[in-house]
């Protein structure tokens, strides 16, 4: 508040041009890709309709495209939160030197280029991979198995390259944890595991909601991910609305879909916010 | 520093709301020449806010700001050549002592040579000339204290404002500043006014104390008025300790009044009062003015010891009168008293600081 | 038996730790160790090493072009976020309002909105004002993308900026201009770096976007390179993905020391 009264006026001016550019070029392109979701032909004649809307939802090859990507979403979420628990755990409980080192490692993929860590995965992932090629040498299967082109391989890499953004969150959570509660409920003969489970995971229960949101919505949106991973046998959304945007070049059932799939992620991270307020309101429920 | 010395204060019905809250409610104050005022109250009665409003933080909404007679109230902060050391001292992290107390005079366009000179000279005021290139981090709470003022004096403030300035000093550093800042403001004579939340501090300091309860002014006088002869309730509980003797008027006289108390006895309160006989009051008397022996001499009270505190060369008694009411009494160590059971309470002539009327919730009232 | 349940906790989460450790740097290794192959062919672990890849990309004009043009976005994008987005940043900061709030949820929205959706959008919008893909189209896309990387990163450092500070400057005669110089920027200026950096790295590494705002003469890198790995598997991808990797590296380290960046990731 302090130093705020003398001229709030002047003070708003500061927010005005990012303001104007995001009312220009955010919410009025958002805008028009609802009203042009709403043109019922395909040449965008004027005439209004849910025309688009219905032919999405009524078409089960629609829909399945939709649930496949939203639970690839939830799958490649899971398997991040089983892995990089753990691994935020670790970070607090080393010396700030070792942690320094591990976030260091942790925050480079977000850095380093998604075509870069994604091509990486095909070189590993491929039917002469390095992986394959270690299952073979090691006997596990006669067969070089499928993974690239598959869901488990679109998974698996979705859970790598959008580890960090489960992991970084989940350590501010435990951090924040007073160290005492752990020691007072193995003093009071709790062991380790029920202490993790009775004290340390309830407690990084934000932590897990934040990084859950941070990791859904970019496990679901990851186009580049998906298309190259996935290849084209594996269709999902970002795909879909930019096959029917640019090869088909049908804009308005694109903008369906893509009002379509903004609507469930946003609704999805609406509950995940409404399921973290309701958890914060008592937080040793 | 001749320059800074002598301007004149004034606070015109000052009013200030945070929404519903009322922070000040037409308060005045007429703060004269080299005069150090300290604004004093429990947290949420308004000091700070006085404070914003005076150094331009906060615009109140209504009321003016003088200085020597001329309203800055229209003035943002940085053209009232007010100064203010903050209760952290919000010294420039990212910059040395003599890069801090050059601040204002560079942020003014004064010559490089005159920025130099002041810096020189502010860091000899308060004896800092060998940590000029330190960082701010790299110094002790005093220290800090010494640069945040070395810092706002550079500017040659018409009013130096000080925001609890010693509440992140322990207690040993806490005297030798105060001597030092009080040291320094009467050599330079420079209007100070102070916050502060501690009545020690503000007795020991000041020329005046403004006590301020809920946004209201309760008293504005020297620190012996304000001790000896509180105008409310209020002002006589918040600043010292005080005894609350429950009674009622049974007689005035020119002088003063009579008052029963509840065991009976009488006393006499030797203030004019305008409570009328019958009326229920409260007698208020410092631990100090009060005696406790083993004989009961005339016009004493019969009580019971509940605890003694020998504290070096004084006793600190808590004794409980006949109907209950708890009283505390200082006096100087005395072979004679007892320890224990039941004892006398003498009232010291000329003790009573005055009369309240005794309500029945918290409203209390100037009683004379 | 606390010890043997001490034991098999610490080696589970032990364990796991190591194996997340060698899947986050394996695949960046990976292709680090396969840019320096010898062979034509990219396999694992290369025959032998050579930088004739590296000396390849000398040649690939291609390639060099749309570094330039992703250079180029990058640059103009980050300028116009870090100018746009600390200011915004300072009065969304000073305000309590109700209006400030709904600011920054719009202003962080395009973290979550999928990015596809609003590239697509951006074009549609291009299109009817008759606006040609070019770099200022993909600039303008980039700069919504990014802005808020930048934005949080600075809201972050001026929360722990005191405003006593400002205060204090206002109190000793300067503007709100000579305090912001050289009172409130030098104290948030990590913040403000550390954002700039993502923000670059984020527009440097868009695809979602750049897909509908370019066209063919204004490919960025990451499509160019995406397009060889899906047609062609060129070799020249291995050695091109060990520069971004190398000088990815070297920036982020140099970030770490001059800013501290690491610590506005979390």
């Amino acid at each position: 508040m302090a130093g705020a009264a003398s001229s709030p006026s002047r003070d708003w001016a500061l927010a005005v041009p990012l303001a104007v550019l995001f009312a220009l070029f955010f919410i009025a392109p958002l805008g028009l890709l609802v009203s042009i979701s709403f043109q019922t032909e395909r040449q965008m004649t004027g005439a209004l309709g849910l025309g688009q809307y219905a032919a999405f939802l009524t078409d089960d090859l629609n829909l399945a495209v939709l649930r496949d990507t939203l639970l690839v979403g939830v799958k490649a979420t899971i398997l991040c939160l089983l892995f990089g628990y753990p691994l935020a755990w670790l970070c607090t409980r080393v010396s700030a030197r070792w942690q320094a080192a591990l976030i260091f490692l942790i925050v480079l993929p977000i850095v380093t280029s998604v075509v870069v860590r994604t091509f990486a995965w095909i070189v590993i992932l491929g039917r002469r991979g390095i992986l394959n090629e270690a299952i073979l040498a090691l006997g596990l299967s006669a067969q070089p198995l499928r993974l690239l082109f598959s869901e488990t391989g679109v998974v698996i890499v979705l859970a790598q390259v959008q580890m960090p953004l489960m992991v970084l969150p989940l350590i501010t959570a435990i951090q924040r944890i007073d160290p005492n509660l752990e020691s007072a409920s193995q003093a009071l003969g709790a062991g380790a595991w029920r202490t993790f489970f009775k004290v340390t995971l309830p407690l990084s229960l934000p932590g897990i909601i934040a990084g859950t949101i941070l990791t859904y919505t970019a496990c679901v949106t990851a186009f580049v991910t998906q298309s190259l991973i996935g290849g084209s046998r594996l269709l999902y959304m970002p795909m879909m609305i930019f096959q029917q945007a640019m090869d088909l070049q049908n804009w308005p059932f694109a903008a369906a879909v893509s009002v379509i799939f903004m609507a469930s992620v946003l609704l999805i991270v609406a509950l995940l916010i409404a399921l973290s307020r309701s958890r914060a309101a008592r937080p040793y429920g | 520093m001749s320059q800074s010395a002598g301007h004149a204060l004034t606070l015109r019905s000052i009013s200030h709301a945070f929404g519903a809250v009322v922070a000040a409610n037409g308060i005045d104050l007429d703060i004269r020449p080299g005069e150090l005022v300290s604004l004093l109250g429990p947290s949420g009665c308004g000091k700070t806010t006085l404070l914003k409003i005076i150094a331009g933080f906060l615009r109140q909404t209504s009321g003016d700001v003088l200085v020597d007679g001329a309203s800055i109230s229209h003035l943002p902060t940085h053209q009232r050549r007010i100064g203010i050391v903050f209760q952290n001292y919000a010294l420039f992290p990212h910059m040395s002592v003599a890069q801090n107390i050059a601040y204002g005079p560079v942020a003014a366009g004064w010559p490089k040579a005159e920025v130099a000179a002041v810096v020189t000279e502010m860091l000899d005021v308060v004896q800092m000339a060998a940590f000029r290139d330190r960082l701010p981090r790299e110094l002790s709470g005093g220290q800090q204290q010494r640069v945040a003022l070395a810092r706002c004096l550079a500017i040659r403030p018409r009013i130096l404002l000080l925001d609890e300035p010693f509440s992140a000093l322990d207690k040993n550093l806490r005297l030798d500043m105060q001597i030092e800042i009080k040291r320094l403001q009467r050599q330079s004579g420079i209007t100070t006014v102070m916050v502060t939340h501690d009545q020690e501090e503000a007795l020991g300091m000041s020329d005046r104390i403004a006590v301020l309860s809920r946004g209201n002014l309760e008293q504005f006088a020297s620190p012996s008025d304000i001790y000896d002869r509180p105008d409310s309730l209020f002002v006589n509980t918040f600043v010292g300790t005080a005894n609350l003797l429950k009674g009622e008027i049974a007689g005035l006289s020119p002088s003063g009044a009579v008052v029963r108390l509840a065991d009976g006895s009488l006393i006499e309160t030797g203030r004019a009062t305008q409570l009328v006989p019958g009326a229920r009051v409260l007698v208020p008397v410092r631990p100090e003015g009060l005696r406790v022996s083993a004989d009961g001499a005339d016009g004493a009270l019969a009580a019971d010891v509940t605890a003694v505190m020998p504290i070096g060369p004084s006793f600190i008694y808590e004794v409980a009168l006949a109907d209950g009411t708890p009283v505390k009494v200082v006096q100087e160590r005395d072979e004679t008293a007892p320890l224990s059971g039941p004892v006398f309470l003498h009232i010291k002539p000329n003790r009573i600081s005055g009369l309240f009327a005794d309500l029945p919730d918290d409203t209390q009232k100037k009683g004379n | 038996m606390r010890d043997w349940q001490t034991l098999s906790f610490n080696a589970l989460f032990g364990l796991i730790s190591l194996i997340c450790i060698i899947v986050l740097a394996g695949p960046t290794l990976v292709i680090l160790i396969l840019s320096f192959t010898g062979e034509e062919a990219l396999h694992f672990p290369p025959a032998s090493y050579s930088f004739r890849w590296y000396l390849a990309l000398l040649d690939a004009n291609e390639l060099q072009a749309a570094l330039w043009i992703s250079l180029k976005v990058a640059a103009i994008s980050v300028t116009v976020c870090v100018v746009l987005g600390v200011a915004a940043a300072l009065a969304i900061v000073r305000s309590t309002g109700s209006i400030a709030r709904v600011l920054e949820t719009v202003f962080m929205s395009p973290l979550i909105l999928p990015a596809l959706a609003f590239g697509f959008a951006a074009l549609m919008l291009f299109s009817m004002l008759g606006m040609r893909p070019s770099i200022l189209t993909l600039a303008i896309g980039h700069i919504i993308v990014c802005a808020p990387f930048v934005l949080r990163t600075t809201l972050a450092s001026l929360m722990q900026l005191d405003p006593a500070l400002i205060d204090a400057s206002r109190s000793l005669g300067a503007s709100g201009l000579h305090t912001f110089r050289t009172v409130t920027l030098p104290l948030i200026s990590r913040g403000v770096a550390s954002g700039a950096f993502i923000a670059f790295m984020a527009s440097f590494d868009n695809v979602p976007v750049s897909l509908f705002l370019q066209d063919a003469r204004t490919q960025v890198l990451p499509i160019y390179l995406w397009d060889i790995i899906q047609n062609q598997l060129d070799s020249r991808a291995a050695s091109a993905c060990g520069v971004i990797i190398i000088a990815t590296v070297l920036l982020m380290v140099l970030m770490e020391r001059v800013a501290g960046f690491s610590r506005f990731m979390k």
